[in-house]
């Protein structure tokens, strides 16, 4: 394994060189490409993509996440109207995401351009994901405006998009550097390290390094009956190490090589659900993910464009519970993952306004581990080969802006024990539409339509006893029409942005287990209507003439049920899916102390199909203040970010018997060279 | 309404429990459910839940006229406080009743209205080495319960104190007691590698078990007419049951039943299987007339409700005091719907019972 790690490697690498080498020598233009692409950056701002795109995309920029102080990616998302985040609690607890309740499954997460891939379990845990080197997040309902995205961004029925900070030197200097230590309540400690480096005129290589350490052990009222009892959470500690590397490469035709090495280490104690009487937790999980990826992009000539990526993802994990119930007194599962892939996207540009762009992506994924389909068959160990090609136009006449295109994708697979899935194939098309409205400047329509499917996860197909192999692919349809209008409406605001978006989301040939008597399995059998509407506000005021206010604020409605006529639960709402949810945060920003004041809620909803009291979740608002200054001094800046989360220490679950830390408290010291 | 009756009830169980010891079973037999006289005639249903929900419920029942009492548990009614997590087994005991709870790993003793007196925590300290408690039987002074911890541990009845243990099978099952010995079935391990082992403990010296391999991954066993059948999931959990020659240890393998119940000699059995293709659950019913060793396949309840043909039953369980027979559907997610048939298995109510995948009823008159 280790060889075949190595081998990768040593391809990424030598194949980065010999790029770096062709395109150093058919160099003939000079130009700073590094800061032509901080200038696009700059302009994706989190207002103007949300209203002019044809697709409900939404951006929080590193400023508003220290605004706002947020550490976790996950604080994050929960803020973006139409996101749904499970979030199982605590530092090491799993989040998930799911863009309009359509899944977790259907919502692809994107780091620095790649998707991330968990072909297990299909769902990616975004609590992994700290923010100390973010740039900007973005959701986006179907998917983003660029045109030379991979395939697999298309693919999905949304996208959450993580982009890192790229080096800057502003000041002519020829590194940066930049050390952060983060503090809180519940033992957290997490001193982070990131060091920038010119290497030569067209070659910057930036270095971050992050540990993560906290107890988790936070209190929390357990209400059973009429009883109530301060208890704490327990096995809830973690440790963690992130170490990434990236080396941006510059040619001078104005072609960039980025390449990056990521490495995570975990161990964390999972606390499970409260069960009553019984506090026994003694789970451990154990996580290693390492990616390689590289992309390269460049222009070639006006109307072409390529874009080529490469990528290797080795994920590890063992789960070990110990205790009587287990004859050996130990449960241990191990599980290895990886995912060769590659990419090549090429855009044409043949007039000003029409831009056609064909992606084709090929992914071979493996898993290895020690868990039996039945008992007695060795583990599956499959692979899956998988091709998504994409093709995609936009067009942009007067006042006019579409985007449409076909998605195909093919899979096969093979297994070492067991019964072998077969082939499976599919069309996805999609289209979006905005159009400004004429005489009402900042006024805009958009509608959108797009069919996706998310194939049968090796969980889904091969897992103990459960899995099928007969599955087929989970096919979801999304339709969104919305108004939305920007603009400057008094003279003390800097800009106004309302956006309104009604949605209809289809989901059929669900993949759920199946009940049946004792042994459940999994199958095709659910199928699910979502409508709602997701509303945002963000709007700038000058207080006064160094006092400026930012609000923002995020509303959704949604009305998930389940339509599957045999279904237990026929027409009750999705469990864990709350009719009204929303956000809103208010940000002072002055020369003395920036506040931040951010409120997140979620209605009533239900832990099971069976919507009765019983099963009812009460609603929460959970509000957050943040107080941050920066002082620069010569040559440096010192930052200080305080905050306090759950301010009126409200005690609430987001899944059931998973209780969500009361009050805490958090400090961030970061100096920058 | 409802607490107000269940007051009364309570108070009335309570009341003329001291005469009713006295009853014979002929007079129980000769209850009538129409002619009134119902609040004395109780049972407790326990919904087992699902696992991490801390679900489990008791549902109080009127078994004259299948009526309910105790709201949404009468357990938590009693006691303000829930059942908890996989409510597993409930064992009668005279006029008390034993609760073992598996994942919130504890037993219960319980008083006839539902009222706890007194409990063994298996969650922590000394007892915590037995592992959850799965279920029980009642011989003697002692409570004899199957634990994962490979054991089956013995309480006193009076106090629940623990007494000692003696190793079986992987992931022990149900247990019975039949002429001075425990049998106790075996599952799988935490690898779903079947075990095959029954084991038979000598009660008075409860010391060590031997061994009998009759079938893979067992889960059920009775007794009837000094005879023992087990069931289980099997390897290809196809549900197999037959019987077990107590002194050879030999296997017959009889049919396929996913549940099943005894009366008056005769096992009755259903398979619920599912049609993957479909997702369409059929029943299939027989009966096993253990006297003539019979096995007749075919539906044995008259005009009983169309969907009762196509749901899953959970378990079946007879009232030993009229004979009449409850059956225990699910759907996994809502509340289980019992189907009551009288002693000539003919259809007479449903309802709605209180919580999620009801496995066992035990009956007081």
């Amino acid at each position: 394994m280790r060889l075949r790690i190595f081998v990768f490697l040593w391809t990424l690498l030598c194949c980065s060189a010999s790029w770096n080498a062709w395109a150093q020598s058919a160099d003939k233009t000079p130009a700073d490409s590094l800061r032509r692409i901080r200038q696009v950056e700059v302009t994706a701002s989190r207002v103007v993509s949300n209203v002019s795109s044809s697709k409900p995309i939404q951006t929080m920029t590193r400023e508003e996440i220290d605004r706002l102080g947020l550490n976790e990616l996950s604080e994050v998302v929960k803020r973006f109207a139409g996101s749904n985040v499970r979030d199982y609690g605590g530092i090491g607890g799993m989040k998930t995401v799911s863009v309009r309740n359509l899944g977790a499954q259907h919502t692809a997460v994107s780091y620095d351009g790649l998707t991330i891939s968990n072909t297990q379990a299909g769902q990616i845990d975004i609590g992994r994901f700290s923010l100390d080197n973010v740039e900007s997040v973005t959701m986006a309902v179907g998917n983003e405006e660029s045109l030379m995205q991979t395939a697999r961004h298309y693919a999905s029925a949304g996208i959450l998009s993580v982009r890192t900070e790229r080096p800057t030197f502003g000041d002519g200097r020829g590194y940066r550097l930049k050390a952060q230590l983060r503090a809180g309540s519940f033992g957290l400690l997490s001193p982070s390290l990131r060091y920038w480096q010119k290497l030569g005129g067209r070659t910057v290589l930036a270095l971050d390094g992050t540990y993560m350490r906290a107890d988790g052990a936070y209190p929390y009222e357990l209400v059973n009956g009429k009883n109530r009892t301060d208890e704490k959470r327990h096995n809830s500690d973690i440790n963690s190490w992130k170490g990434e590397a990236n080396l941006f490469h510059t040619f001078s035709d104005g072609s960039a090589l980025d390449t990056k090495l990521y490495w995570f280490y975990s161990e964390r104690g999972l606390p499970g659900s409260v069960v009553y009487y019984n506090r026994t937790a003694r789970e451990r999980l154990w996580d290693e993910d390492f990616f390689a990826q590289t992309s390269y992009s460049r222009q070639m000539g006006r109307e072409w464009k390529l874009a080529a990526r490469l990528k290797f993802t080795h994920s590890w994990n063992q789960y070990e519970d110990y205790g009587p119930n287990y004859v050996s007194g130990k449960m241990r599962d191990v599980n290895r993952q990886d995912e060769y892939y590659g990419n090549v996207t090429l855009g044409w540009l043949p007039a000003d306004n029409f831009s056609v762009a064909l992606a084709q992506d090929v992914s071979v994924n493996t898993l290895r581990n020690n868990v039996h389909v039945a008992s007695n068959d060795g583990p599956s160990n499959p692979v899956r080969t998988t091709s998504v090609t994409a093709l995609t136009a936009h067009w942009t006449p007067t006042r006019l802006s579409l985007d449409g295109g076909l998605v195909g994708t093919y899979a096969h697979e093979r297994v070492a024990h067991g019964r072998q899935p077969g082939d499976k194939h599919r069309l996805s098309p999609f289209l979006s539409v905005s159009w400004q409205v004429p005489g009402a400047d900042g006024l805009r329509l958009r509608a959108m339509a797009k069919g996706t499917f998310r194939m049968p996860t090796f969980n889904d197909l091969y897992y103990r006893r459960i899995g099928n192999t007969g599955l087929r692919p989970e096919k979801a349809k999304e339709y969104n029409l919305g108004i939305t209008w920007t603009g400057r409406p008094l003279s003390w605001t800097r800009y106004l942005s309302v956006t309104a978006d009604l949605f209809h989301n289809n989901v059929t040939d669900k993949i759920v287990a199946f009940p049946s008597t004792y042994v459940w399995k999994m199958s095709n059998f659910g199928k699910a209507v979502i409508n709602g509407i997701d509303i945002t506000m963000a709007g700038e005021a000058e207080v006064t003439k160094r006092v400026s206010a930012v609000l923002t604020l995020g509303y959704s409605y949604q009305k998930a049920v389940d339509r599957q006529r045999q279904s237990a639960s026929y027409r009750k709402q999705l469990p864990y899916t709350p009719r009204h949810s929303g956000n809103i945060s208010l940000s002072l920003n002055n020369p003395w102390v920036n506040v931040g004041y951010s409120i997140v809620m979620q209605g009533e909803r239900w832990s099971s199909a069976q919507n009765t009291d019983t099963y009812k979740i009460d609603a929460y608002w959970e509000h957050t203040l943040t107080l941050s200054r920066s002082f620069q001094f010569s040559g440096w800046r010192l930052d200080l970010i305080g905050s306090v989360r759950n301010l009126t220490d409200a005690q609430y679950e987001i899944i059931k018997f998973y209780p969500m830390p009361g009050r805490s408290a958090e400090l961030t010291a970061r100096v920058t060279l | 309404m409802k607490m107000k009756q269940f007051f009364f009830a309570a108070l009335a169980v309570l009341a003329l429990s001291a005469g009713f010891t006295s009853c014979s079973d002929d007079d129980d037999n000769n209850n009538n459910p129409s002619s009134g006289d119902t609040k004395d005639k109780v049972a407790f249903i326990l919904n087992e839940g699902a696992m991490s929900k801390n679900n489990a419920s008791i549902t109080g029942l009127y078994w004259a006229d299948n009526t309910l009492f105790g709201g949404e548990c009468v357990y938590k009614t009693q006691n303000q406080q829930a059942v908890g997590d996989v409510g597993q087994d409930l064992v009668k005991d005279g006029d008390n009743m034993f609760l073992i709870v598996w994942g919130s790993a504890y037993i219960a003793k319980l008083d006839k209205t539902g009222k706890e007196l007194v409990r063994a925590d298996l969650s922590q300290g000394e007892l915590a080495s037995l592992g959850s408690p799965r279920y029980g039987v009642v011989e003697g002074n002692y409570l004899y319960v199957s634990c994962y911890g490979n054991c089956v541990a013995k309480f006193k009845k009076s106090d629940l104190s623990y007494v000692s243990k003696v190793t079986v099978g992987n992931r022990p099952e149900r247990l019975i007691e039949e002429d001075g010995y425990i049998y106790c079935t075996s599952s799988t391990d935490e690898s779903y590698q079947a075990d095959n082992r029954l084991a038979k403990i000598d009660i008075k010296e409860f010391k060590e078990a031997t061994f009998f391999t009759p079938m893979s991954n067992q889960d059920r066993i009775m007794e009837v007419d000094d005879r023992v059948f087990i069931q289980g999931y099997g390897d290809a959990f196809d549900y197999p049951w037959g019987e077990v020659n107590t002194t050879t240890g030999e296997f017959t393998k009889i049919g396929n039943a996913s549940t099943w119940a005894e009366n008056d000699d005769v096992i009755y059995t259903v398979n619920s299987v599912t049609d993957w293709d479909t997702y369409a659950t059929t029943n299939y019913f027989a009966t096993y007339d253990v006297e003539k060793s019979k096995y007749t396949e075919g539906a044995y309840l008259k005009n009983a409700p169309a969907e009762l043909a196509s749901t899953s039953v959970f378990a079946m369980e007879f009232n030993p005091y009229n004979d009449y027979l409850y059956v225990m559907t699910t759907d996994f997610t809502n509340n289980s719907k019992i189907y009551v048939f009288n002693e000539k298995l003919e259809y007479v109510s449903m309802f709605e019972s209180t919580g999620v995948n009801s496995k066992k009823i035990v009956f007081f008159n």
